[in-house]
């Protein structure tokens, strides 16, 4: 599922003294099967731009395209239709999980746009397995009784379960433990490649944008200020400390690391099994020399 | 230095439920930075609790300053010596200005007007938010409203500040903010402890303690614990990128020496055999 934003502005409040521009204006293009990181410091206009991919926020002025679905200021658009296809997993989702079970909370959405209930509990069970929550041990456990890291999970199936096109996550692995990351952010990234989803991450991680991410945009004060692969923008190290951003710690390492050498190493390397290899390499080739 | 927090063979579990911390023993000595690593569910925000008397052992004691943290008519005291500021900005704040919200605490402790002035004032200067003082909290960033909270701690004038993963919801903007009000405080004297996932965080302090299912697994000096790589991840935590490159690298053979530690000592080695 494709997005196209025109010419989107977003304005608080309007009319009232509390009048606040927010955003824009923004034109973007995101292509079906893309994976776009979104980076930026609080107040940089992310959230609410991601607000209207669903239509959660209407456009003040210009127009956003999801699908074949048109939102624009005044326009009816069928929104529901909308929030089936586009997963919204907003940061500590276990704080929207209220029901008696597990698997009551996750059947709600399907539930609630008149799944047939033979296809919620396939979708339920389904769901569970992709977040690695066996279904037997969880199904009637209540979701508020578990560890912050299976919450998590309970939360990411409930929006899994919908089998979205179009997934929009917002700092989905803040405050889990390291490994509790990487097996959730690994586990979206599979999903992502075999649903064929549009995926969206906003994050303030800048490892997980490199390593994940197609296409990193970068926002300040309501609009982009750099659009580009990993490598194009994490190559812009001046503007991204000005705006108290970091680049990811691999490549401050190779940087450093290319300043004492005469044919300095790719900076498009984020992954440490990559930059390991690559270095192995010189230093067998001139220990050979020797 | 003098011992602070002791914590006696301490265990604790919630009513009907598995054991969270099992038979601790830890002495926190005045002055100290130390840092509280380990996986989700391991224990840590408990022994975090456990140092103000807002959870009780199931056996064993607490001390703070020589006080038992089960003995109730103390339990003020307590909270006066070891302060936490927790996870979410947002659910720390009570009134509707930042210098409101800071004299919060004070006001349960009849002290003379003059002398609640005097201790506000200094607190919002120690973590550089005078010029904030009448701003609503819920204007603030993240790390500005952390720093508030900690403001709150200060004026009870406390020996130790516990921070509760309380970088975890910022931007890396008010996290730098936060770290830096964090070393400033440990240099004007305070003890300070930090349950934390954050790597960066962790090689600030003087002891590392990574815990594991309710126990103390590994504890001493960042560099000696983040040397041990397999320990840590088999627990689930991460080691930093210099150690762990050097790590790869000597595994396949490229001559790094051992105790490799800071990006610059691995950068200055690669550099001669590249």
């Amino acid at each position: 599922m494709e997005i196209t934003v025109n010419g989107l502005k977003h304005t608080y409040a309007q009319g009232t003294p509390f009048e606040r521009h927010a955003l824009g204006p923004i034109d973007l293009q995101l292509p079906s099967g893309s994976f776009t990181a979104i980076i930026g410091q609080t107040g940089s206009g992310k959230s609410t731009l991601i607000q209207h991919f669903n239509g959660l926020l209407k456009p003040t002025s210009g127009e956003i395209i999801v699908g074949n679905v048109k939102i624009t200021p005044k326009g009816k658009a069928p929104l529901r239709d909308l929030r089936r296809k586009v997963g919204l997993l907003f940061q500590y989702p276990e704080y929207q999980l209220f029901e008696e079970t597990v698997e009551k909370d996750i059947a709600f959405g399907p539930t609630n746009f008149d799944f047939p209930p033979e296809l919620v509990h396939t979708r339920v069970k389904e769901a569970m397995a992709f977040v690695g929550l066996d279904y037997d041990a969880f199904k009637d456990q209540s979701p508020l009784a578990l560890s912050g890291g299976q919450m998590r999970r309970v939360a990411m199936a409930g929006v899994l379960a919908l089998k979205p096109e179009m997934v929009v996550l917002d700092e989905p692995t803040a405050g889990l433990d390291p490994q509790g990351k990487r097996e959730i952010l690994q586990r979206l990234y599979k999903l992502h490649k075999a649903e064929k989803w549009t995926t969206i991450l906003v994050t303030h991680n800048m490892e997980d944008a490199a390593r994940y991410a197609d296409r990193i945009i970068v926002m300040k004060d309501g609009g982009i200020v750099l659009d580009g692969t990993p490598t194009e923008v994490f190559s812009k190290d001046v503007e991204l400390q000005e705006m108290g951003l970091d680049l990811p710690e691999i490549t401050q390492f190779i940087m450093e690391l290319n300043k004492n050498l005469e044919s300095p190493l790719p900076t498009n390397i984020f992954q440490i099994e990559e930059l390991e290899k690559e270095l192995r390499k010189r230093a067998m080739s001139k220990g050979g020399k020797r | 230095m003098d011992p602070l927090i002791i914590f006696n063979n301490v265990s604790f579990a919630y009513p009907e439920k598995d054991m969270v911390l099992k038979n601790i023993d830890l002495t926190i000595h005045s002055g100290e930075f130390l840092t509280i690593i380990g996986h989700n569910g391991s224990g840590k925000s408990t022994l975090a609790k456990m140092m103000n008397g807002l959870l009780l052992p199931s056996e064993g004691e607490v001390q703070v300053s020589g006080l038992d943290t089960k003995n109730s008519s103390e339990i003020w005291k307590i909270r006066q010596t070891v302060g936490i500021v927790f996870q979410n900005p947002d659910n720390q704040f009570v009134a509707p200005t930042v210098y409101d919200d800071v004299a919060f605490g004070l006001e349960n402790m009849g002290l003379p007007r003059e002398e609640m002035i005097q201790r506000i004032d200094l607190a919002l200067q120690q973590v550089s938010m005078t010029s904030f003082k009448d701003y609503e909290p819920h204007r603030l960033s993240g790390g500005q409203k952390q720093r508030v909270a900690i403001a709150g701690i200060l004026a009870m004038r406390p020996k130790v500040i516990v921070f509760d993963e309380s970088t975890s919801m910022l931007d890396p903007m008010g996290r730098k903010e936060l770290l830096a009000t964090t070393k400033a405080l440990h240099d004007e004297g305070f003890t300070i402890v930090g349950i934390t996932h954050d790597l960066e965080e962790s090689l600030q302090a003087d002891r590392v303690i990574v815990m594991d299912h309710g126990e103390i697994a590994l504890q001493g000096s960042p560099q000696e614990v983040f040397q041990h790589i397999d320990k840590l991840k088999n627990r689930k935590l991460d080691v930093p990128f210099s150690v762990e490159m050097a790590h790869r690298l000597r595994e396949k053979g490229v001559p790094v020496p051992e105790g490799i530690w800071q990006r610059e000592e691995l950068v200055e080695c690669l550099w001669k055999l590249l």
